[in-house]
């Protein structure tokens, strides 16, 4: 993982050298985690993840010279994918294939789960709107303080707070089915 | 994994549930390349024309030396010893390094990626 001062080098040579090497290398360490926000994001669709991820980039670069530094660059990268993600939901008709979705997270899971409880969690996760979706991910899966998804999604905290409190209650019965299945 | 302040018992299983569930996904190994291709083309920014102009500056200051040196040891009555020809071959060895460091740079600017 790149430290501050390497990410803040690396920005540095891009900005003042165009350099694509340096460019490189903040490609290579943030696109993984991006692609896994994203995937899960647009609910598995593979192709609209590469799309998201590679525009998501070509920004960042185009909009290097207005990163200020005061927050991580990961935290603005992942600004500029919600931001990217709303508008290509804006053009886009909703996906309804949940049976897909599932089955890509019964793949993950181990043989003892239920395919059940899979299906149970795509559908919760395809129930939230894009904001909730966004804000759950966040927070559960990328483990990020309320703080920095404030920065991210650019709402209010308590509006952070108040759409995490709703999508946990439309997921409180997956959560109750996941509590019964490892008791 | 980590706890946010904002936690409760529920979030926990929430958050456990999400972990080891949901897929991740991993980019194609072209993925960094494709970003690559479509970036703007390098601009020649003031930073990158001192990059260069420091470039043809070493260029010609040991491509110079190194013809004099030359001259100066092949002229009648001089003698070649093992130190000069290390000299020598340093200053031409810089030349060369300089010479394909400039020559990488305007070609191929991202070809080491």
């Amino acid at each position: 993982m790149l430290s501050k001062l390497e990410e803040l080098k690396l920005i540095t040579l891009c900005v003042t050298l165009d350099d694509h090497r340096a460019f490189a290398r903040l490609v290579d360490e943030y696109s993984p985690g991006l692609h896994g926000f994203i995937y899960n994001l647009t609910l598995g669709d593979a192709a609209l993840t590469d799309d998201i991820a590679q525009e998501t980039f070509l920004k960042a670069y185009s909009e290097l010279r207005s990163f200020r530094g005061v927050s991580r660059f990961r935290t603005w990268l992942y600004r500029i994918a919600f931001n990217e993600f709303t508008d290509q939901m804006r053009r886009r008709t909703p996906t309804d294939d949940i049976a897909s979705y599932a089955d890509k997270i019964e793949s993950g899971a181990t043989a003892d789960r239920s395919w059940q409880l899979s299906h149970d969690l795509a559908e919760a996760m395809a129930s939230l709107s894009e904001t909730e979706r966004t804000i759950v991910l966040l927070f559960y899966y990328e483990d990020r303080p309320i703080k920095e998804i404030v920065k991210i999604t650019g709402l209010a905290e308590g509006t952070v707070k108040s759409h995490l409190s709703r999508a946990k209650t439309k997921m409180a019965k997956t959560i109750n089915e996941y509590r019964n299945d490892t008791e | 994994m980590t706890r946010n302040k904002f936690s409760s018992p529920s979030d926990d299983a929430l958050r456990e549930l999400l972990h080891s569930r949901l897929p991740g996904h991993v980019p194609s190994p072209w993925f960094t390349r494709k970003v690559l291709n479509r970036l703007p083309q390098r601009r020649y920014a003031a930073a990158a024309i001192i990059e260069y102009a420091l470039y043809v500056a070493g260029i010609i200051t040991a491509g110079y030396f190194s013809v004099e040196f030359v001259a100066e040891k092949t002229a009648p009555g001089s003698v070649v010893t093992v130190g000069d020809l290390s000299i020598f071959a340093t200053l031409v060895g810089v030349t060369g390094v300089l010479l394909t460091m400039f020559i990488t740079s305007l070609i191929s600017p991202e070809e080491t990626v």
